[in-house]
Formats: C-alpha cells, structure tokens, sequence
C-alpha cells in the first residue's frame, strides 16, 4: 500500500516484476495472481475510475511519430476528461521542447520529457513512472527529475519512480520501496533506511543489535556484508563496521531479492 | 470533433490517402467508360436485334460501327474495371480496419490513450466511426458509379432490376468494404502486429466473400423458376438450362438422353434430338431481375452483417486486450 504523498523510487532486480506491477495499476495488464487497488478501485474491472487517479509514463515514450508535442497534447485533452494543456505546455516551453515538432524529430530525452509532461497534464493523484530515464544521457536524467520533483511538490502528488539509478533516487526521492519475490523486502524514507543499516567486510562478529541482510557485491568487486540495525543501540564500536551508503543498501536488498530470503 | 477528425486523418493518412485515391480514380473511371459508351450514341434499336454483329439487314449494317466501338470499349474498360472492383473494396477495408488498433499496439503507442482514460472502447469506436465514415464516403459514389456503368453498358435492362454485374456495384460493393475493414480490424486487434493481420484480413474477407456468394447461390435457386429458353428478360439471373416434359416434369440436360427409347438405327451413345424435341421443351431456371433489389438486400446484409459483427466484437475485446 503506498499512500505517500511525494516521490517514491521503486526498486527491484530485474524480472522482480515493477513493470508488470506498475502495468497493472494503470489498467494495461490483468494481474496473474493476487489483487491491485487503485484508491480501493480494481483497475482491470474498473479501469476508467481507476485511471482517473493516475498518471502513468511508460519506459519507451509512447509517442506518435506523425503527431507533433502540440497534437500529442490536443490528443490527450480529448481522451481525458479535464486534461490541463495548459500545465503540460508550460513545462515543456520550460524546458525548450519544441511544440511543432513531431514524435519522429524528438531526441530520447525530448520524448521521455513529452511523455512526462502529457502525464502531468492530467493532474492526476498519482503518478506511475515505469523506467522512464532508462535511456537517457545524465543531463536529460536530471532535467527530468527537475521537472518531476517540482511538479510533483506542486502538485502534492504521489509519484511512484521506478528506477536502478541509485544517484537519481538519492536526488529525488523521499522514499524507497525494494521489491523481490513479488513482496516488499523494504520500505520507508530513505534517510531513515540509511541510517539503519550498516555495512562490514566480513559477517565474522556481528554488530550490535543487527540482523544479517545480504553478502553483496560491493565497489571494487569485493563482498560486503549488509546489517539491518534494528535495535537502538546503533553500529557496535567495531572499526570492521560502517554506516550504509543509499547505494549499499539498495544493492544489499537487490542481492536479498535475486537470491530469496 | 475537428481536432479528432484531424489527429486520426493524421494518424491514417496513408491508408485514408490510398483508399480514397483508389475510389477516386475508379469513381472516374466508371463515370468516364460512361460517358465513353454513351457518346457512341448506339440507338437502342440496334441493341435489340438478336444478331448485331451478323451483318444481315438494312438496320445491322448501320448498327455495326458503332455497336462494334461500343462492345470494345465495354469489353476492354469496362469488364476491366469491373474486374478491379472484384478485390477493391474489401481490400480498402481491410487497409482502413487493420492498423486502427494493431499499429498502436505494434509501435507501442496504444499505452497513451489507453492510459488517458479508461474508456478504451470509446476510444475504439470513436476511431472505427471515422475510418468507416472514410471508407463509405469512398465507396459509395464507386457503386453508384458503377452501378451506372452497368446501366449504360446494358441499356435496355433497368440496372435496379438486373443482375448484371452483381455484386460489383451498388449496396453490395459497400457491403463488401463492411466486412473487410471489420475482418481487418478485428484481426489486427487480435493479433497486433500489421503485417500478418494484413495478410490473415484479406484471406479472411476473401472468405466471408465466398460464404456470402455461397449463401447467395442457395437463395438464387430458392428464388428461381424455370421460363421457356425463349423467354428469359434481359437482367434475369440464368442459373441452369435443362427440359420440361408435356407432363411439366423438369430433367436434366445429362439425363435427358438416358430417357430415350432405344433407336436401333442410331449408333450407340447417339441422342435421338427429334424424339427430346418431340417431348421436351428446353428451358431456363432464372432468378428474375425484377428480385435483384431483394437480392442486393439480403447479399449486404449477410456482408455489412459480418463487418458490424466483427466490430462490435472488436469493441468487446478491446476492454481485454493488452497494450503491447
């Protein structure tokens, strides 16, 4: 249940299922076991008030290579009752994208900022973002975050991002939901969850009041050792053990999730 | 309303482009193989004499020149247009029906409106609207045309009552645009990919044809009665030739024969014509053309009914279907 307002990173490994899972919550995919709510609304069954809720930015740009950015908005002003073309507009004149180009012209960052604007434009409460920055260059990564976190704190939306990039989460995001085995393995803000791990190179002694998360893989291609703190007592005054980086944790928790529990 | 006729014009130019550039041209053709015919100026005297091209009388001799430009034109152009017009228009309904959904799908695109609103069938029908609008705008003026062309090349049958050229103008050439674009649209739904919804569309259409010439066939014999050899009317539908006995008894050409008493003078297998003569009267099982409205109407209600059909499984299974 997600029921922040604000910008929450979704993580996973790959083939934990955030795509499909997003997919589901706007209605393009029936879910094979289990259920999805959207505001209590089954968005298979009930698709169009679920859909009434929610903006959603696919990883490829869903755009027409024949439409221009302005058709693409006149597009979704007919299709969505009360669109704002107005709003989308503006964040793409903010951006210099150009309104008489067409879907075929836009470089990759153009039509991820497109696809992002057109689900701004709905106002919707919540905003789904499957990958959207996956192919694109460091500048247009941030220039999209740029956009989604003002947008978002504008709005009081919550945006749900589902990212691997550690840097644009830490960025951008209040919260992280780590995903793995078709269950939530963490959740919360993310300054909290940093704080409450730490990390040694060898599980030998283990820190006080810690649990074992993962062996992960770490940088320089050694084997770290994740700790969950759930005690009050913080890290042991063992100079083997350190605080947790955002990267470390994520990574601890995508090591968890590829190998179970 | 304009701004959605305009991004769907946008969207399906090249097919919307394609098939009213064909209609247009074929339009003009017929209505130009029209007035072709018709400016021969071949009195209508002349098409009544059973022997036109034999040269025999006054009135012949004056007919030939002109009956026989008439009957190149006719059989050059015209039977060549007609002949197009055997594939035509399920082919432009195939063309419209098949990308409205399967190129959205294929190209990945079907996720924006679809996750716009959740009104996915009408989106679907807002779209299938348009490009059937496209597609009867095309083809109706093509079977008026046509159906002109028939008029002019076979004056002295009333075209609203002769089967002539049947099923290539009128009502049933648009029934048979109908049934492609449904056939075409539903495929692409199901499948999602352009190509191979083109190609399994128009062998599907080419189908739904042969089921409605099939069921045409039967209620042709239904409709029939046979009429002495010498008496059928121009625009009637000849379906078979065969005898009556004195009796009223109808036989086959092929069994005739076999009816025959033995004639020890004839060499074996030979048919004794004087004595099927003697009994029999040739005649002709016709549907009279006086039921070509009726049969117009039923051919493109089975056709239209099979499009509509198939679109509104189409907007059924929309609702289902996933976006990629």
């Amino acid at each position: 249940m997600i029921d922040h307002p604000g910008l929450i990173a979704l993580v996973g490994p790959n083939g934990a299922g955030k795509s499909t899972l997003m997919k589901v919550w706007a209605g393009l995919e029936r879910p094979a076991a289990g259920q999805a709510r959207v505001y209590g609304v089954d968005p298979w069954r009930q698709r169009r008030r679920a859909i009434a809720q929610l903006g959603y930015v696919p990883q490829a740009p869903a755009l027409y290579r024949s439409l221009t950015v302005m058709q693409h908005l006149d597009l979704a002003s007919t299709e969505r009752d009360g669109y704002d073309v107005a709003l989308a507009r503006r964040y793409l004149v903010d951006l210099a994208v150009p309104l008489s180009a067409k879907g075929a012209e836009l470089s990759g960052g153009q039509r991820a900022q497109v696809s992002l604007a057109i689900a701004l434009g709905t106002r919707a409460r919540v905003l789904l973002l499957d990958e959207p920055m996956a192919s694109l260059d460091p500048l247009a990564r941030r220039e999209f975050l740029a956009v989604l976190t003002t947008a978002v704190s504008e709005s009081g939306a919550t945006a749900l991002l589902s990212s691997h990039v550690v840097s644009d989460i830490e960025d951008a995001c209040e919260r992280l939901v780590v995903l793995g085995e078709g269950q939530v393995l963490l959740d919360g803000r993310i300054s909290d969850l940093v704080a409450a791990h730490a990390v040694s190179a060898t599980a030998a002694r283990a820190p006080m009041g810690a649990t074992h998360v993962a062996r992960f893989m770490a940088r320089g291609h050694t084997k770290q050792e994740l700790w969950r703190l759930d005690g009050q007592g913080g890290v042991a005054p063992v100079d083997e053990f350190r605080p947790a980086t955002l990267e470390e944790v994520v990574v601890g928790y995508l090591t968890l999730g590829r190998s179970g529990r | 309303m304009v701004r959605l006729l305009t991004l769907t014009f946008r969207l399906h130019r090249f097919e919307i482009l394609a098939v009213a550039l064909g209609a247009a041209l074929l339009t003009a053709a017929a209505l130009v193989i029209s007035w072709r015919l018709t400016s021969i100026g071949v009195p209508l005297t002349c098409f009544g004499q059973p022997d036109v091209h034999g040269a025999t009388g006054s009135a012949t001799s004056a007919c030939l020149p002109m009956y026989t430009a008439f009957a190149e034109i006719n059989g050059r152009e015209a039977d060549r247009l007609f002949a197009v017009l055997v594939g035509f228009p399920v082919l432009a309904g195939v063309l419209l029906g098949v990308p409205a959904v399967s190129r959205e799908i294929e190209h990945g695109t079907a996720s924006l409106p679809w996750t716009l609103s959740g009104r996915r069938k009408r989106w679907l029908a807002r779209r299938v609207l348009i490009l059937a609008a496209i597609l009867l705008a095309a083809l109706v003026p093509l079977g008026l045309a046509a159906d002109g062309l028939e008029a002019t090349r076979n004056p002295l049958a009333d075209a609203s009552r002769s089967f002539g050229s049947e099923g290539l103008r009128g009502g049933v050439l648009v029934a048979r645009g109908v049934a492609g674009f449904g056939a075409g649209l539903l495929l692409g739904l199901v499948m999602g990919r352009q190509l191979p919804a083109m190609i399994l569309g128009i062998v599907a259409s080419v189908l739904i044809l042969v089921g409605g010439l099939t069921a045409m066939a039967a209620w042709s014999r239904s409709a029939a009665t046979y009429v002495p050899l010498d008496q059928p009317r121009l625009g009637d539908l000849s379906i078979l030739a065969a005898y009556r006995g004195h009796d009223g008894r109808i036989v086959s050409m092929r069994d005739v024969p076999d009816l025959a008493p033995a004639r020890p003078d004839l060499p074996p297998g030979a048919i004794d014509d004087q004595w099927i003569a003697a009994n029999f009267a040739e005649v002709l099982l016709v549907v009279p053309g006086s039921r070509y409205g009726e049969e117009v109407a039923i051919h493109s209600a089975l056709l239209g009914g099979v499009g509509v059909v198939a679109i509104l499984a189409s907007l059924v299974l929309i609702e289902r279907r996933r976006a990629a």
